[in-house]
């Protein structure tokens, strides 16, 4: 398979049950069980809270494996690259997941992994086509790496306002590329897609300005970011990152959905080996979605084609 | 509809299910570790001690709370980490640079130094949230005051103070119905749960000794533990196995308490045989930073380079 065939790349549900798995378990664990402590009364929600917990929990094992399956899905897909993109999106992939195994093996070291993870994320941030459609992904990826150089290096006796600049940068750069997400579809958000992100946009804003505080603490521990940009620049991005998913899934790119939702659910923190292989994964899917040639819009398939599908029992391969 | 999805996604949840029964998680933090070192005899509770400063520190970088109310802090930039074990004990030194001894808090406007140590109350699958745990999985703190130390029973300049001669359980409910903070500690060093914002608690058990001193403008604190867990919520140190582990700094004298304080994030201590001391040389911080970005940057050139010569190459090719 060449970089210019159009055919969809096989198991393209992978990438995107991997997102969706990563989505539910960060709602669930990272999120809703953080913020139901603050129900009073929590002794009569203990039991539900405990099942919402190992449900959660559940979530993070599965989507655990299923990061690994989908690098798998990385590396059978990267042929359908060229040979210099197929190659890095290789050794990234490979070298992330042998040092994050390792490290997990207590063979490699904490600074020798923050080097991994560092490199792999550069390395995927800058693999796919160059062109405009690849400025969120290297925006994300410089976000990840100037966060990620603040969380590895700043026990090493980094000057404070050095560390600052990093983490600070590095949510600049988050900020930044979740505005630009909609350059990766290479088409213009549809009406419906401008209105969803819109409103995703305005309710995010006003609870940021609202209730600075919880909201704070939600997007800290979820994206690693501790909120130091105005409340409209953090809201404006999500609307355009919702109004892109949105999209990408209406036009049934699946890889570029997962990909989108990969990075979501991972964040810029790389905290851990687990958000830092989402990551890797998402950046990769993208990588492998961007050097492929747009879908020719009267190829996409209308509703009244997919109904008819459905009504012949006969549900469209992911 | 192909059986491909389904085989694959059967196999991922029960290899899911199996990970989660038998709690191994294959992912870890990826902080910074500080190493906890054998020792051949009793480190003790005087950081200040030149067996303790021999111990190569690890520089934990601290940041102002801005979670939750009240926030503030930011004013102790880093606090330097050393640790060892002992005699199935295990020893943990914060130090940190301070202008003011503050260890009174006798007046509403006074406050006092003081320094925290946080652990996951469990040895769970998953790091909890660094503010208080979360209600699923709970944290341990060893939270050290400097009034504490100093003793609280002296009485403020020119104060008065009801004293009743009975020394009975009557005459002090808050003593009686087992306040920990009007009972008399053992230690400077109080050992916390919580499972979230609101929920911090003392310990069913007490076994966290402490002590602190401030010398040559800084605090020195050893906290120390058996390494076997004494309560439900506190977790057990094993050599081997990392455990996530944060750190907080109040400095009294900017009026620093309860929320208002210096944070780190979530670092891993981890127990070992070792007796050498790891030397964690941490150089210039220009020059690292420098060399970092130096290095980044050249793999970045270099690879694209290599991937573009070869997509020139494989143009070249198909054109011809």
């Amino acid at each position: 398979m060449t970089a210019a065939d159009p055919r969809p790349l096989p198991d393209r549900w992978i990438p995107l049950a991997t997102g969706a798995v990563a989505v539910v378990e960060l709602v669930v664990l990272r999120i809703a069980t953080r913020s139901f402590v603050n129900i009073p009364g929590l002794d009569r929600w203990a039991t539900p809270l405990r099942a919402v917990g190992e449900a959660g929990r559940v979530s993070y094992y599965v989507a655990v494996v299923l990061t690994v399956v989908t690098w798998g899905w990385v590396l059978r897909n990267s042929a359908a690259t060229n040979f210099g993109p197929r190659m890095l999106l290789a050794a990234a992939t490979v070298g992330f997941a042998g040092a994050a195994a390792a490290y997990r093996l207590g063979v490699l070291g904490g600074e020798a992994m923050g080097w991994a993870s560092l490199a792999s994320v550069a390395a995927l941030a800058m693999v796919a086509e160059p062109g405009r459609r690849r400025i969120p992904v290297v925006l994300f990826g410089g976000a990840a790496v100037l966060t990620g150089l603040g969380t590895y290096f700043g026990a090493s006796g980094i000057a404070q306002l050095t560390l600052s600049a990093l983490l600070v940068g590095g949510e600049v750069l988050a900020v930044a590329a979740g505005i630009s997400a909609p350059l990766v579809l290479g088409e213009r958000l549809t009406r419906r897609a401008t209105g969803l992100g819109l409103a995703v946009a305005f309710a995010a804003t006003l609870a940021l300005a609202w209730r600075p505080s919880p909201f704070r603490v939600l997007v800290l521990w979820s994206f690693g970011m501790p909120v130091s940009l105005p409340a409209w620049t953090y809201g404006l991005a999500a609307g355009l990152v919702t109004a892109t998913v949105w999209q990408a899934w209406s036009n049934r790119r699946w890889g570029m959905v997962g990909g989108l939702l990969l990075l979501f659910s991972g964040g810029v923190g790389l905290i851990s080996t687990y958000q830092s292989a989402l990551v890797v994964a998402g950046l990769a899917a993208l990588a492998i979605e961007l050097d492929r040639p747009l879908p020719n819009p009267g190829m996409l398939p209308q509703p009244e084609q997919r109904s008819l599908l459905s009504r012949a029992g006969t549900v469209p391969a992911l | 509809m192909s059986r491909r999805p389904l085989l694959i996604g059967a196999v991922v949840l029960l290899v899911a299910l199996a990970l989660r029964v038998f709690e191994a998680n294959p992912a870890l933090a990826q902080a910074p570790v500080v190493g906890a070192w054998r020792a051949t005899t009793d480190p003790g509770l005087d950081g200040s001690s030149p067996g303790w400063q021999a111990i190569p520190a690890v520089m934990v970088p601290l940041t102002a709370q801005q979670v939750t109310i009240p926030m503030g802090g930011g004013t102790v930039q880093s606090v330097a980490v050393r640790a060892a074990h002992w005699n199935g004990n295990l020893y943990l030194m914060m130090e940190w640079p301070d202008s003011t001894q503050d260890i009174r808090s006798d007046r509403p406007e006074l406050f006092a130094d003081a320094a925290a140590v946080q652990f996951p109350g469990l040895g769970g699958a998953a790091v909890p949230a660094i503010c208080m745990g979360q209600v699923d999985q709970a944290v341990n703190i060893w939270h050290w005051r400097s009034d504490t130390e100093a003793g609280v029973s002296r009485l403020p300049t020119g104060g008065y103070v009801d004293l009743y001669p009975s020394e009975e359980d009557l005459y002090y409910p808050a003593r009686a119905a087992g306040n920990p903070v009007a009972v008399t500690l053992a230690s400077p060093v109080q050992s916390l749960v919580a499972g979230g914002f609101g929920t911090l608690t003392a310990a069913a058990q007490q076994t966290v000794q402490g002590h602190g001193v401030y010398w040559s403008g800084r605090w020195s604190v050893v906290f120390s533990r058996p390494v076997a867990s004494a309560g439900t919520l506190e977790p057990s140190f094993t050599a081997g196995t990392p455990i996530d582990t944060a750190f907080a700094v109040w400095d009294g004298s900017q009026g620093q308490r309860d929320g208002i304080k210096s944070v780190s994030v979530f670092f891993q201590l981890q127990l070992t045989d070792e007796v050498a001391p790891w030397s964690r040389s941490a150089g210039s911080p220009a020059l690292l930073v420098a060399a970092v970005a130096i290095g980044i940057g050249l793999v970045i050139v270099g690879m694209l380079a290599v991937a573009r010569a070869i997509r020139r190459a494989e143009v070249g090719r198909e054109g011809r």
